[in-house]
């Protein structure tokens, strides 16, 4: 299921058959690649003044996600505080920008798909841009989750187009130093941002120090 | 007995041949999924402290299509219904709540309640999905919870059988359709 659908839904006690508020946030542990937690927005409603009061449930805690609500046990479930392992919000990986090891600009974070039991990060979904299709990567290609940039392997590119790729109905494709003359302006700031590339290299490029 | 049919009933004295008031309300213990009690409109006007006096089950002699009777009007003191009165649930206020399944998914809202006029325990629920969609039925037994905001179904009751188009079904019918009917 998608990061999207979870964000928003509303989270249900069993045992109570109450609403206990909806996801707000969600957590992830350090390495990206599972869920910590769920942040749920308990809400003080319309006459609510102050910051929306957010409390943590734990994904193990969780007993389902469907298409309408995620159930939980009962309302005991829920926790003032986060779980220590989780601190990579996905919220903040939003937008942020995907480059392949070898310095080709693969897009922007999306979305991200999570496994039926919301518990784990499956794919990450990356949009290269306008009129360009999403791309689902799978998690297991995913090298480096940083500050600024997430890192994939070039296997990403390998049979798709990526940003800096010639476009296949492009007449001048063919021609490497042209396509050089295309790289959009973007992808060359994220090569100057994740290191250098070799001269010459292309699309095809490695950046200075990756494997 | 439905749920739609309590509202109105006349509340009658046997032993004093009058009439009491009529029902406006009952209360159902969401965790025995039984109807505890009733309130009723004695018609003593907005200005008397109690003009809905409640009425326990067990102070009722009997419920029918037509008429709650009790024996005497001193029969009727809703001792339970007061001391529980903030546990139960009003049966009126479970209309169009929504109901879900144990897996997050949306089934619809509560249309009507069922409940057996000897035991006054609810047998089966009719759930609305929506527009121009038939009304299904969901047994007493595969409700999981009655909450303030959800009525919650254990999983295993997918798919959930559409109600007959006609008749009344009797406790005999809802006894044997346990086993899902072959469509």
């Amino acid at each position: 299921m998608n990061s999207q659908h979870v964000n928003g839904i509303s989270v249900v006690g069993l045992q109570e058959g109450e609403r206990l508020g909806s996801v707000a946030r969600i957590l992830l542990d350090t390495e990206g690649r599972h869920v910590a937690a769920f942040g749920v927005d308990s809400g003080g409603g319309l006459h609510s003044t102050g910051t929306p009061r957010i409390q943590w449930l734990a994904a193990e805690a969780v007993s389902a996600i469907g298409p309408d609500a995620l159930t939980v046990p009962d309302r005991t479930s829920l926790r003032e505080f986060a779980p220590l392992d989780g601190i990579l919000d996905l919220g903040t990986l939003l937008k942020r920008k995907v480059v392949t090891e070898g310095g080709t600009y693969v897009g922007q974070v999306a979305s991200a798909e999570l496994d039926d039991r919301g518990a784990a990060v499956t794919h990450v979904e990356v949009s290269p841009g306008f009129f360009k299709s999403n791309r689902m990567v799978p998690i297991g290609q995913v090298v480096n989750i940083g500050p600024e940039l997430i890192i994939v392997a070039d296997a990403v590119c390998a049979d798709a187009v990526c940003a800096d790729d010639p476009q296949p109905d492009d007449a001048r494709a063919s021609d490497g130093a042209t396509a050089r003359e295309e790289v959009p302006q973007e992808a060359l700031v994220f090569r100057r941002v994740v290191g250098d590339v070799e001269p010459g290299s292309g699309s095809s490029g490695r950046a200075r120090g990756s494997r | 007995m439905n749920s739609k049919q309590l509202k109105g009933l006349p509340v009658v004295s046997i032993a004093e041949g009058i009439k009491l008031g009529t029902l406006v309300r009952a209360y159902l213990d969401p965790s025995a999924k039984r109807v505890v009690g009733f309130a009723y409109d004695a018609g003593n006007g907005l200005t008397e402290p109690d003009s809905e006096p409640k009425l326990d089950t067990g102070d009722a002699e009997s419920l029918g299509p037509d008429v709650l009777t009790v024996r005497t009007r001193s029969a009727v003191r809703g001792e339970e219904v007061n001391r529980r009165f903030g546990e139960l649930v009003d049966l009126g206020a479970l209309h169009n709540r929504a109901v879900l399944t144990e897996g997050g998914a949306s089934v619809g809202s509560v249309g009507s309640i069922d409940f057996d006029e000897r035991t006054i325990a609810v047998t089966q629920m009719e759930v609305t999905p929506g527009h121009f969609r038939r009304p299904a039925t969901v047994l007493a037994g595969q409700i999981r919870t009655i909450g303030p905001d959800f009525v919650v179904l254990y999983d295993a009751t997918m798919p959930v059988e559409p109600t007959p188009v006609v008749g009344t079904r009797t406790d005999r019918e809802v006894a044997t359709s346990a086993e899902p009917s072959p469509r």
